[in-house]
């Protein structure tokens, strides 16, 4: 699905290169549940935008499925990005004007579906991830938990073939935490979503069926 | 997609309240006066524009021109002339004379309704013709069929008859006696640049004057064929009249019916004039207005960038394109505009009744159904184009920098900020300093010596139907009373109206048109007008009322009058074989006997005791009123048929200001206007600014910095765009200025320090604006503004 090559990404300052990242070579295979890990600094989170399309690298080849991303057009980009990728934050941003149901909407609304058919897709996520009571609530009104599980919702609405999470569960408490995971082992396993996630926590990174750990923008 | 964008959009305007208001409050001001002032336009430039064929309706206007070829522009034309362009110049369809009431008030009555009227006029039968003028009652072919019928308009048989039958009744009009209504027009709109109430034939006017070149008291209105030019008729004017009156060298030209009013500005216009000028000055403040108003807004918009700057991130990873972007804030922009545009109508609303009352005018919104339309049309174009800048740099923010939470500051913007920020303190100095000019200006043609006293004179019309010995005997009674210093009979008014004359030194082929009153010997002492050298006229010399004569400095400068100036002759009129002297018996120290916008004029008095029309009557001691009351009871003790009249000399003077006032009182108005946008704007993008630098103020403050230290810091950037805009707004009002003073004759000097009050002004406000923002900042206790972060 995702093939990385020679990937390097860094930032120039005063004439010298920065690495952020630095020759990452990498596949990701349809159906796989990865942990990146690694201490802070060590690009996973450049890695992971890299992979979400969000960030260019400086340097190198990244497919996917049969598109070279490296030579597509912000446009071509973008509407690859709306197709098969879905993104979860640590910090949620959910979209404090809109109501929980409104902030799950939104990805549709940029794929141009029908009004009528939006509203079962959100009622469906409503329902599965059980908050149809809060629907009408800001995020302001939530817990970090369930401001969470609106931000997945939010991803998954669009039918993702990959889903991306920059450390979903480092604003939650543990027993959120292992909540969110049990939610993404059950999504990788029943729906058969492709899983790439971030984190510090080695009881998470755990979830996954493989680490790749960083080190100074390398694979270790 | 659409509700979406209205959701946030509104959801925003309630969560940022003060944001919204500044935004909304500040644009709706903004568009409440362009509202008005583009009805003020609307209004000035739809005068005559009623008459159907407006663009084929042509005044015919003349200059005076004098020997020594300088000419005075005149609005007046003989009789003869309309019905010899009817006969020669076959171009013209039809031809219409005009002649006013000249001032003189008719006494009218229909049985015991009686009123003084000044709008009676008379016209050809052609004027039905010529002008559209809709018959309410009767029609044109009959109106004038007999001579003495009388045409009203529907308000004034409202006046005398009620809700009575008029047609066919009658009705005196005063000394000319009984006439037939045989019509009913509808009243001329205000945007007519002449308004009658009663129009009586041409006929009824005695002598032949369809053959009189010489009396100028007549206005000529042609009406061309279709498909005529303009400027083919116009030199043939001036040979027909070359051709009739070989001598004469008045200069004949044409004027469009709808040009009259804001470009015309003859001597004896038929009603006061607009002035293009003014039309110019506040289309451009309209402009500068709105342009302020729309600076606002993308100031704001793009200061509070930061603010929405997550929701772009998360929309632009939702999927989200930079076009879908564009369009949400753009729907954002109308949305605000839609709010401002409704409360500026109800602001307008407010407004109105003000500035009718100021400009006379009827203006209102809803006169026009289309207006309110045109109106938000309008709002919304301006706010697409407020919003095309917010939106085009909001959506351009990269998503891996705003989630990654690293400041959204771009050094451009700020700088497009601070050029936004000169430029409307740019036009706020401008406008202060203009204020102050005019202000000046205004208060010094009102103060001015004139060289006359215009204070405590009375002048009560009207005795020109008295005859001679009860006038005197008026007069006389009117003398014993103690708070009446001095009785004087005149045939104009100073500052009103007089009449002119063509003279020449004998000897001289200088002629001059000179302006002249006809007064009686206790005329220049009633008005303390200071004889410089001869003496003035008296009862001892009888043969002054024959040929004697009183001319100004100017006069006897233009006429080239030799020393010894008493004694000279002037030649006064000439027949065809006789000539008429008039003896210089005195010369009297100029005196400003119109506006301060024209230089003094020759002026000469003459003493007739035939022509007295008014009397001036010098008030003395502080009882006015009481002296008022018994002039009163002696004009009802001498005149039994005529109502008592009176005005004081000071308001005809004060009339002659009355467009300079208005200019004033509007333009203090819109100055206070615009300075309060601008510092709305500035209120919001300090309030922004200093939420931006929270925590560097907590840590200054931290570090031992004083509040006043930390409010000079937040301060000094804004005060020195002041700075820079007052150095742009010098030059530019220094211009500006100039240009309207040059209207006037007699002017103030635009002194610096007008300027330097001006930029001081402008830098207290808004030191006073940002400083509420910046001490709150600066008092704020460090501990909190650090733990935000």
């Amino acid at each position: 699905m995702i093939r990385l090559k020679n990937i390097s990404r860094w930032f120039t300052n005063g004439g010298t290169r920065t690495f952020v990242l630095r020759d990452i070579d990498m596949n990701v295979n349809e159906g796989e549940f990865i942990s990146i890990m690694g201490p802070s600094g060590s690009g996973k989170s450049t890695l992971l935008n890299v992979i979400g399309m969000l960030d260019d690298p400086s340097e190198g080849e990244y497919h996917f499925f049969d598109d070279k991303v490296h030579a597509l057009k912000e446009k071509q980009k973008s509407a690859l990005y709306k197709r098969y990728i879905g993104f979860v934050f640590q910090a949620y941003h959910l979209i404090d004007e809109l109501t929980v149901y409104e902030n799950i909407e939104t990805p549709l609304i940029y794929q141009d579906i029908k009004s009528s058919e939006r509203k079962g897709m959100v009622a469906d996520m409503l329902d599965r991830f059980q908050i149809v009571g809060k629907k009408d609530l800001f995020p302001a009104q939530l817990s970090g938990g369930q401001q969470q599980l609106v931000g997945i919702a939010r991803a998954l609405i669009a039918k993702p073939k990959l889903l991306l999470a920059d450390e979903p569960t480092g604003n939650l408490n543990s027993k959120q935490g292992e909540e969110i995971m049990e939610l993404f082992k059950k999504l990788h396993k029943e729906d058969g979503v492709t899983i790439i996630q971030v984190t510090h926590s080695e009881k998470n990174a755990a979830y996954g069926e493989r680490v790749i750990n960083l080190l100074d923008g390398r694979i270790n | 997609m659409l509700t979406n964008y209205l959701k946030i959009a509104i959801r925003n305007l309630l969560r940022y309240k003060f944001f919204s208001f500044i935004n909304i409050f500040g644009l709706a001001v903004g568009i409440a006066c362009c509202t008005v002032i583009i009805l003020f336009v609307k209004d000035e430039l739809s005068y005559d524009k009623q008459n159907k064929d407006a663009g084929r309706i042509y005044r015919v206007v003349k200059d005076f021109v004098n020997d020594d070829g300088s000419t005075v522009p005149d609005a007046t034309t003989p009789p003869a002339l309309a019905l010899t362009l009817q006969r020669e110049i076959p171009e013209i369809e039809n031809v219409v004379r005009i002649f006013p009431g000249w001032g003189r008030k008719f006494y009218v009555q229909n049985g015991e309704k009686k009123f003084l009227e000044e709008n009676v006029y008379r016209a050809d039968s052609s004027i039905f013709n010529v002008f559209t003028i809709p018959f309410v009652k009767g029609n044109p072919k009959t109106a004038f069929a007999q001579l003495k019928s009388v045409l009203l308009t529907e308000s004034t048989v409202k006046k005398y008859f009620g809700n009575e039958e008029a047609m066919g009744k009658s009705i005196e009009l005063d000394d000319m006696g009984t006439y037939v209504i045989t019509g009913i027009i509808k009243n001329l709109p205000r945007t007519s640049h002449f308004k009658f109430d009663f129009l009586i034939s041409t006929r009824t006017i005695r002598g032949n004057i369809d053959t009189e070149w010489g009396f100028y008291n007549f206005y000529t209105y042609i009406k061309l064929k279709r498909n005529t030019n303009i400027a083919s008729v116009e030199p043939k004017i001036k040979e027909l009249f070359k051709k009739h009156q070989p001598g004469n060298k008045n200069f004949f030209y044409i004027q469009p019916l709808t040009s009259i009013h804001l470009t015309s500005n003859l001597k004896w216009e038929l009603e006061p004039n607009g002035d293009k000028t003014y039309v110019y000055i506040f289309i451009t403040i309209a402009l500068f207005i709105i342009i302020i108003a729309g600076i606002n807004y993308v100031n704001l918009s793009t200061a509070r960038a930061t603010l929405r700057a997550k929701e772009i991130g998360i929309r632009k990873t939702s999927g989200a394109q930079k076009n879908s972007l564009i369009r949400q804030f753009l729907t954002e922009s109308v949305v605000i505009t839609l709010l401002a545009t409704v409360a500026a109508v109800a602001l307008s609303q407010l407004i109105l009744p003000a500035v009718n009352n100021i400009t006379h005018k009827n203006l209102s919104l809803f006169s026009d159904g289309w207006f309110i339309v045109y109106l938000f049309i309008a709002a919304n174009i301006v706010g697409v184009l407020a919003g095309l800048y917010p939106a085009l740099y909001l959506s351009s923010f990269e998503t891996v920098k705003i989630l990654k939470g690293v400041k959204v500051s771009s050094k451009n913007n700020f700088n497009l900020r601070k050029a936004l920020v000169v430029v409307q303190f740019s036009i706020s100095i401008a406008l202060i300093a203009g204020t102050i000019i005019i202000n000046r200006q205004v208060d010094y043609v009102q103060s001015a010596k004139l060289g006359f006293d215009k204070e405590h004179v009375l002048i009560i019309p009207d005795i020109g139907y008295l005859d001679r010995s009860k006038r005197q005997a008026l007069k006389n009674s009117l003398l014993q009373i103690p708070g009446v210093k001095k009785i004087a009979a005149t045939d104009g008014i100073i500052g009103g109206q007089n009449w002119t004359n063509g003279i020449r030194l004998k000897g001289s082929q200088n002629s001059q048109l000179v302006n002249f009153l006809n007064v009686d010997a206790d005329f220049l002492d009633a008005l303390n007008i200071s004889l410089k050298e001869g003496r003035n006229f008296s009862p001892a010399f009888p043969a002054d009322t024959a040929d004697a004569i009183i001319l100004n400095e100017t006069a006897v400068k233009q006429l080239g009058v030799p020393s010894p100036v008493v004694g000279q002759q002037i030649v006064w009129a000439e027949d065809d074989d006789t000539t008429y002297y008039a003896k210089v018996i005195g010369v009297v120290k100029d005196f400003h006997f119109t506006s301060m916008r024209s230089e003094i004029k020759p002026f000469a008095f003459v003493t007739d005791n035939n022509r007295q029309w008014h009397f001036a009557a010098k008030l003395q001691g502080k009882d006015i009123s009481s002296s008022i009351s018994h002039i009163e009871s002696a004009w009802k003790a001498n005149v039994s048929n005529r109502p008592f009249q009176y005005y004081f000399l000071d308001e005809t003077y004060n009339k002659l200001y009355q467009s300079e006032r208005n200019f004033r009182i509007i333009f203090v108005y819109i100055t206070i206007l615009i300075i309060i946008i601008a510092c709305l704007g500035l209120f919001g993008l300090a309030s922004f600014m200093t939420q931006q630098r929270t925590k560097e103020i907590g840590i200054r403050k931290v570090l031992g910095a004083s509040v006043s230290g930390i409010v000079t810091l937040l301060s000094k950037d804004f005060l020195k765009l002041i700075g820079i805009a007052a150095l742009i707004a010098f030059p530019v009002a220094w211009l500006a200025m100039n240009k309207w003073l040059e209207d006037f004759a007699y002017r103030i000097h635009i002194s610096w320090w007008i300027f330097l009050i001006a930029a001081i002004i402008s830098l207290l406000i808004a030191f006073l604006t940002i400083s509420f923002q910046a001490i709150k900042a600066a008092i704020i206790n460090p501990v909190k503004s650090l733990r935000t972060e």
